[in-house]
C-alpha cells in the first residue's frame, strides 16, 4: 500500500483538529446572526488551538477603534480597551497595517512589538499573543480580526499560528455572509416600512381629493404643508387624517 | 392653483442645489432616500435620484418637493423642522422684489 491517504474500506478516526473544522462548519452554516458566527469561531479556536488560554473577535467600529463583540474571557475585551487607549496592539496592527494581516508577539512583557500595549497586557496576565486579519489579503482597514492570547510567554507556536490562520478565514467567510444577510433583512424591513407608510399616505391623499376635490399633487401639497406647520413627519399627519377620517 | 407644479423650469437646477445640500447634511445613503422617497409615494427610480442629487437633472417641482419632504422627515426625527425648502419657497425667493 502507497500513499497517505486512507482507503475506503480502512476509515481512520479523522484528527481532532479536522472534527473541529467539520463540526465549526456545519455550525457556522446554521448561524442566524453575526454574533451566533462570533461566538461560533471564539468557542471553536480556544477549543482547537492548543495553546491558546483567551480567543476574542475584535471588529473595527467607523472611527477606526476595536469592539469586542465576542470573547471566551472577558480579558479579552480589556486587552482590546487597552489598544484603544494606547493606540497600538496586535489587534489595531492586523486590521489597519498593510501585509500579510497576523501579528504575533511571544513576549508581551518584553515590550518589543508594542512597546506601551505589550507590558501592560502582560501585566494583566497575558504572556504572549498571536492576532489574524478577518480577510487578510484585502487591503487595510480591515473590518477585525481573531486573537489568540496564552498566558505564558512563547505559548503559541507555529502550528497554533497555522490554525488561527484557517479559522480566520472560516471566520472571515462566515462573517461577510451574516452582514450580507443582516444588511439585505434590514433593506427588507425598510422596504416593508416604506410600501405601508406609502399605503396609508395614499389613503389620506384619496380622502383629501374626495372631500376637498383636489387632485393628487393638490393633495399632497395639503399634507406637506401639515407636516411643515406641525413639525410632525408626512406619515404621521397622513395616519392621523386616516383614522380620524369621520371628522373631516 | 394655475401653476403646472410638474414642468421642469431652468430655475429648478439652482433648486435642486438645496436638495444637494440637505442631503449632504444628513448621513443618508442614496438607496435610504430614495426608500424614504417611495415611502411617501415617489416613483423616481434610484438611478433617477442620484442623477437629481448630482445635478445630472433637474426635478419637476413635484419631485423636488418629495425629495425635500423625506429630508424634512428625517430631520424632523432628529428635532430640527424643516430645513430643506420646497419648490414653493424657492420660487418666492426667486421673484424680483418691487423697488
Amino acid at each position: 500500500m502507497t500513499g497517505s491517504m486512507p482507503e475506503r474500506d480502512d476509515p481512520r478516526p479523522p484528527e481532532p483538529v479536522a472534527l473541529a473544522f467539520a463540526r465549526l462548519a456545519r455550525l457556522l452554516a446554521g448561524a442566524r446572526t453575526v454574533q451566533d458566527v462570533l461566538d461560533l469561531v471564539a468557542d471553536t479556536t480556544v477549543r482547537v488551538v492548543p495553546g491558546a488560554d483567551i480567543v476574542s473577535v475584535s471588529l473595527r467600529r467607523e472611527d477606526g477603534l476595536l469592539d469586542t463583540p465576542a470573547t471566551t474571557d472577558p480579558l479579552g475585551v480589556h486587552l482590546d480597551e487597552l489598544q484603544n487607549r494606547f493606540d497600538e496592539g496586535p489587534c489595531l496592527d492586523a486590521s489597519r497595517v498593510a501585509g500579510p494581516g497576523v501579528t504575533a508577539s511571544p513576549d508581551l512583557a518584553a515590550g518589543i512589538e508594542f512597546p506601551r500595549w505589550g507590558p501592560a497586557a502582560a501585566e494583566a496576565g497575558i504572556g504572549s499573543a498571536v492576532d489574524v486579519a478577518l480577510f487578510p489579503t484585502q487591503d487595510p482597514p480591515r473590518i477585525g480580526s481573531l486573537n489568540i492570547y496564552s498566558r505564558r510567554a512563547h505559548g503559541l507556536d507555529r502550528g497554533d499560528h497555522d490554525i488561527a490562520l484557517i479559522l480566520a478565514a472560516h471566520a472571515s467567510t462566515a462573517v461577510a455572509g451574516s452582514l450580507a444577510t443582516d444588511r439585505a433583512e434590514l433593506k427588507v424591513t425598510q422596504l416593508r416600512e416604506a410600501l405601508r407608510s406609502r399605503d396609508v399616505i395614499g389613503q389620506a391623499k384619496g380622502i383629501l381629493m374626495e372631500r376637498r376635490g383636489v387632485d393628487e399633487a393638490e393633495a399632497f401639497e395639503i399634507l406637506k404643508d401639515a407636516s411643515q406647520s406641525l413639525n410632525v413627519k408626512l406619515a404621521t399627519v397622513a395616519e392621523t387624517l386616516a383614522e380620524r377620517r369621520a371628522e373631516f | 392653483m394655475g401653476e403646472d407644479r410638474r414642468r421642469t423650469d431652468p430655475d429648478d437646477r439652482s433648486h435642486a442645489m438645496s436638495l444637494r445640500a440637505g442631503f449632504s447634511l444628513s448621513e443618508l445613503s442614496i438607496g435610504r432616500l430614495w426608500v424614504a422617497v417611495l415611502g411617501i409615494g415617489g416613483e423616481l427610480a434610484e438611478p433617477e435620484l442620484a442623477d437629481i442629487l448630482e445635478g445630472r437633472r433637474a426635478p419637476t417641482s413635484f419631485e423636488h418637493d418629495l425629495i425635500a419632504q423625506a429630508l424634512n422627515d428625517y430631520f424632523t426625527e432628529r428635532g430640527q423642522n424643516h430645513p430643506v425648502p420646497y419648490a414653493r419657497e424657492l420660487a418666492q425667493q426667486d421673484e424680483p422684489s418691487d423697488g
